[in-house]
């Protein structure tokens, strides 16, 4: 009887195993729209590549994108850019012409490719600016581009959306490796009085009219007038040529604001801002002042102060 | 009892084998038709394999006197970021449908963005759409919106009136733009057809992890739109910041 209830039990198993099996395998066969989310995840690195190149020379850079999503198939370009904004923020130059342009430049397997779920692709590219190239900086954006599944959402009011992820690629067409390198301080500002409670943060803008991209290595030393000293490390971003790009702090391998600390400031603070460009050569300064007075507390007094009085006189006893 | 555990054991194993994905790692890139010779010479890229590898050391030379010998010199990464950490981008849901669409009765969905820049000093996400809500066979749209009054490609406005028609979107989450006031804010996609450049939805200038952003698209069609089934392509392009 034990012997029949075990073998009920197993039999119950093994028909429960048989089932989900079953029932998996009809899902994965008649409905693959359903088995995988239609999440496209992409990873790309490195994110950011500088050459220094003579022309007529050519170098090979690796580019390893990584598919963290459902499989996809990609498509790789090389897209020139230029600078959008102050925070590093680029403007992709997608006619036909301008991409055309530089097509010579670079090689590297342009045809669909396919990526399994975690797995990773190396674009090799081969980068060859020709001899007649003008020496200066050329900026560009490698972009991996997900090729849609158009059979998704056919029959059904529907938008699809496309990923397409980049990496940037600076190139300085240079003879020698060092071009010209010329930079201007656009900004480097504070508030001039401030109450002693506010805070407030350091702004710097450089803009670089030379012949290469750089980036400022610095400080901003701040001495309170018979107090503390503070010291910022500039973040070393780059500044590309004909631009303005507006430069944060560095807190380890973070950029941050360049923030004074401290909740309550009182007394004259002299900032000055000093770096090279790319850490070599003549330092570039400048020096600002801010005055932090505790204006709050100084209004709260005479308001006390004048509400004391005028309850005196109306209450001369 | 052991051919009971046999049985169980094959029936799992052929489970997992059908039902689960198997990643293959690409060991090198190999086609018939397109052969590299010396990959990875002179290239500093790829995964990091060591959480120690300098981003600041240089690929080929470091001083003026190797470049003039080699004639080039590569950095891969950023100077202050010691590792070489992969950009990141994900989009939740390529397919958002909107059903069958009432006159005068929005319809909205959503699917999220999501980036890691972890290696980059910033990063930026910009959207277009390839034309507006279209259908294909005979080029009939429904416009993209101008919300309750005004609204653009660049600026976001209020759209709650149910007769106020039209496609957009409105954003949510993590390194938004400002002028997505609410969720009531709307903006229009930038419009390929029409030569309008893709606009920023998401942008930091900082070193971030898992920045989530919410996409909420919304259509809103007239008693009058033709019938018809409506498509189009939203395309999002995820740049670290240089």
């Amino acid at each position: 009887m034990i012997y029949d209830l075990r073998f009920k039990i197993k039999t119950k198993i093994l028909l429960f195993v048989l089932l989900s099996l079953f029932i998996n395998l009809k899902s994965l066969f008649l409905n693959p729209g359903l088995v995988f989310a239609q999440e496209v995840s992409l990873s790309i690195s490195p994110p950011l590549t500088e050459i220094a190149i003579r022309p007529g020379k050519s170098i090979n850079q690796t580019i390893t994108v990584r598919n963290d999503g459902v499989p996809v198939t990609v498509v790789a370009r090389i897209v020139p850019f230029v600078p959008l904004d102050t925070s590093g923020h680029v403007e992709l130059i997608e006619d036909q012409t301008s991409i055309e342009t530089f097509s010579s430049w670079f090689y590297f397997d342009p045809r669909p490719t396919s990526l399994g779920a975690n797995e990773s692709h190396q674009y090799i590219i081969k980068i060859s600016p020709p001899e007649s190239a003008e020496l200066r900086d050329y900026y560009f954006t490698f972009i991996i581009e997900v090729q849609n599944n158009n059979n998704l959402g056919v029959g059904v009011n529907n938008t699809q959306s496309q990923a397409r992820i980049g990496a940037n690629i600076l190139l300085t067409a240079t003879k020698d490796g060092n071009p010209q390198k010329k930079v201007s301080i656009v900004k480097f500002a504070a508030p001039s009085l401030i109450d002693s409670f506010s805070g407030f943060s350091y702004q710097v803008i450089l803009s670089n009219s030379g012949g290469g991209f750089f980036k400022p290595i610095g400080k901003i030393t701040v001495d309170q007038i018979f107090g503390t000293t503070t010291t910022f490390n500039l973040a070393p971003l780059n500044v590309l040529v004909g631009s303005e790009r507006e430069i944060g702090c560095l807190d380890g391998q973070e950029i941050i604001p360049c923030k004074l600390p401290g909740k309550f400031l009182i007394g004259i603070y002299r900032a000055n801002l000093s770096f090279t460009v790319d850490g070599v050569g003549e330092s570039h300064e400048k020096q600002i002042y801010t005055v932090a007075f505790p204006f709050t507390i100084l209004l709260g007094l005479i308001t006390i102060a004048v509400t004391y009085g005028i309850i005196r006189r109306l209450n001369p006893q | 009892m052991r051919k009971f555990l046999l049985s169980a054991f094959l029936l799992c194993t052929l489970y997992f084998v059908l039902c689960t994905g198997v990643a293959y790692a690409q060991a090198e890139v190999i086609s018939p038709n397109y052969i590299i010779q010396m990959p990875n010479l002179n290239s500093g890229a790829g995964l990091p394999s060591s959480s120690n590898y300098k981003v600041s050391s240089t690929i080929g030379q470091n001083a003026a006197g190797l470049f003039s010998s080699a004639g080039f010199r590569v950095k891969s990464g950023f100077q202050y970021i010691y590792s070489i950490i992969p950009f990141s981008f994900t989009v939740s849901s390529t397919s958002i449908n909107f059903g069958s669409l009432i006159a005068q009765t929005p319809s909205t969905a959503t699917n999220t963005l999501t980036v890691s820049s972890g290696g980059a000093g910033g990063y930026q996400v910009k959207a277009s759409e390839n034309n507006p809500l279209k259908i294909g066979s005979t080029g009939t749209t429904i416009p993209d919106t101008s919300c309750d009054t005004s609204c653009s490609e660049t600026t976001a406005g209020a759209w709650t009136s149910s007769s106020r028609y039209g496609f957009g979107f409105n954003m949510s989450g993590d390194d938004v733009p400002a002028d997505f006031t609410n969720s009531t804010y709307y903006r229009q996609f930038a419009n390929r057809d029409g030569a309008e450049s893709p606009q920023i939805v998401m942008s930091s200038i900082y070193v971030g992890t898992g920045r989530e952003s919410t996409v909420t698209y919304k259509v809103n069609i007239s008693g009058v739109q033709p019938a018809g089934v409506y498509n189009n392509m939203i395309t999002y392009t995820a740049i670290p910041a240089y």
